[in-house]
């Protein structure tokens, strides 16, 4: 009895990690096929804005489509893929040629922290995805 | 005692947590990695041995990393072959027929925990494989105007609609029985047999609604083998939308499709698809065919019963600014693996 209590000041601190960095790891990865959705998404919709500053109606639906997987979720009902993130935590960065049309979609998560029990990690332009843009370029 | 037997058994539960956590999200980024490669080199292939050489160039432009995005992936393979179902080659010659790429990223990843079981790295690898597929469907982006087959007439017979690569088609009639000055459709019977239909189709029958999806692209979905929704009316102020749609373009000057690659530097916005309808009374869509707007000063003026015309340029592919003039149909660059 008490080596075991002896054994949980050292057992108790290696499982609150190894949970931490489990559930990190496994955020990680959802924020990751979250930003594939997000780009994927983006790089096959009409693009109705003349410069790589997307149109605000663009911009929203990538933002959804990352959150919720669903580009018209209602965002006061819809449930994110991680819990905590938000629209503003998704930035799209358009990439435009020299020649004025949308060649690449890539989009990030950024401002969003993990948090554990053992400390918060802040993610900034992490993780990110591109696709070479594929849709139809309609300008307004 | 008891602690340090199980010692063994707690750092291969860590080892699970851990390394195949950090397995599991390499996997992902390789994924997304190979995803996005795989369309950059696809969109490149044209059947030419420059378009291999500029698809395994593409790959090296894409900015995916691993390890928490901070690594470039060093290990990538790009093939290519004439389906989705393979055999890949590295360097095909001749390159005709090739328009499938794979992309295959191999990382090694250290291990910590488990080492023992998977040695001092694992292997982790993700292949992509992108394509161009025949469409049949478009939901949105259709030039709002059906041009009709020439089969019954055709410039060139091996082309599904008797189109000749290079030769201007009518886009908006006149009025019945008034020629055109399109090409050989100027002295081809009057396709246009039903005066209130004047070529407009795809939208809604509406003066706003054509000039949106002159200019914009947001048409209604078209089906090959469906019956085209042409609009009436001879819609003569639509005629500047063209224009607009012309002047979008950073290439607005050149006068054929030709000068306009050679140019290089258009962005794509005077390439448009449309769907070659099989003629009254149903205007059934046949299948999609790529055109190129003409040069601004050949839209702004027209008016009343004027015709509007575009080259043909061939095959269309969504998402290309430029594609090179020849085949027929329309293609979507898709993830097929």
């Amino acid at each position: 009895m008490i080596e075991f209590t002896l054994s949980l000041t050292f057992l108790i601190p290696l499982f609150l990690g190894l949970w931490s960095f489990g559930y990190s790891f496994f955020q990680y990865s959802e924020l990751e096929n979250a930003v594939r959705s997000g780009a994927r998404y983006a790089s096959l919709q009409t693009y109705d804005s003349a410069s790589a500053t997307p149109s605000s109606a663009f911009l929203t639906a990538v933002q959804k489509a990352t959150v919720y997987g669903d580009p018209a979720a209602d965002t006061s009902s819809a449930t994110p893929v991680v819990a905590g993130l938000n629209t503003s935590n998704v930035k799209l960065t358009v990439t435009f040629t020299s020649t004025g049309a949308p060649s690449a979609m890539t989009v990030s998560i950024t401002g969003f922290v993990l948090k554990t029990y053992v400390g918060s990690v802040t993610l900034n332009n992490k993780p990110y995805v591109w696709f070479p843009y594929l849709g139809t370029f309609g300008p307004p | 005692m008891a602690t340090a037997l199980s010692l063994p058994f707690l750092l291969g539960v860590g080892g699970l947590a851990i390394d195949i956590g950090r397995m599991y999200i390499t996997k992902n980024e390789a994924q997304a990695y190979v995803d996005s490669a795989s369309l950059a080199a696809a969109r490149q292939l044209d059947g030419t041995s420059a378009g291999i050489t500029r698809a395994t160039t593409a790959t090296g432009t894409d900015t995916g990393k691993w390890r928490f995005d901070t690594t470039p992936f060093a290990s990538i393979s790009t093939k290519f072959a004439t389906s989705s179902a393979g055999p890949f080659i590295a360097a095909p010659t001749p390159a005709t027929g090739y328009l499938y790429a794979q992309v295959v990223a191999t990382v090694n990843l250290p291990m910590y925990l488990i080492r023992v079981v998977t040695g001092p790295t694992a292997t982790i690898s993700a292949a992509g494989v992108a394509g161009n597929s025949p469409l049949t469907t478009l939901a949105s982006g259709v030039f709002p105007f059906s041009p009709y087959t020439r089969i019954a007439s055709p410039d060139n017979a091996s082309d599904p609609y008797g189109y000749q690569i290079g030769n201007q088609y009518t886009f908006r009639w006149g009025a019945p029985g008034d020629n055109t000055s399109c090409g050989t459709d100027a002295t081809s019977p009057n396709l246009s047999q039903n005066g209130s239909v004047r070529g407009y189709c795809c939208v809604a029958n509406s003066a706003a609604s054509l000039r949106q999806a002159i200019v914009g692209g947001q048409t209604d979905t078209v089906t090959i083998g469906q019956p085209i929704n042409m609009d009436n009316g001879a819609k003569n102020t639509e005629m500047s939308a063209i224009g607009d749609r012309v002047s979008i373009d950073s290439d607005t000057t050149s006068a054929t499709y030709a000068a306009y690659r050679a140019a290089g530097t258009g962005n794509g916005a005077r390439v448009v698809v449309v769907a070659v309808n099989g003629g009254a009374p149903n205007y059934i869509a046949i299948g999609f065919a790529g055109f190129f707007l003409l040069n601004s000063d050949s839209y702004n003026g027209l008016h009343g019963n004027d015709s509007a015309c575009a080259e043909y340029i061939g095959a269309w592919t969504q998402g290309e600014t430029a594609p090179a003039p020849g085949g027929s149909g329309g293609y979507r660059l898709r993830l097929v693996k």
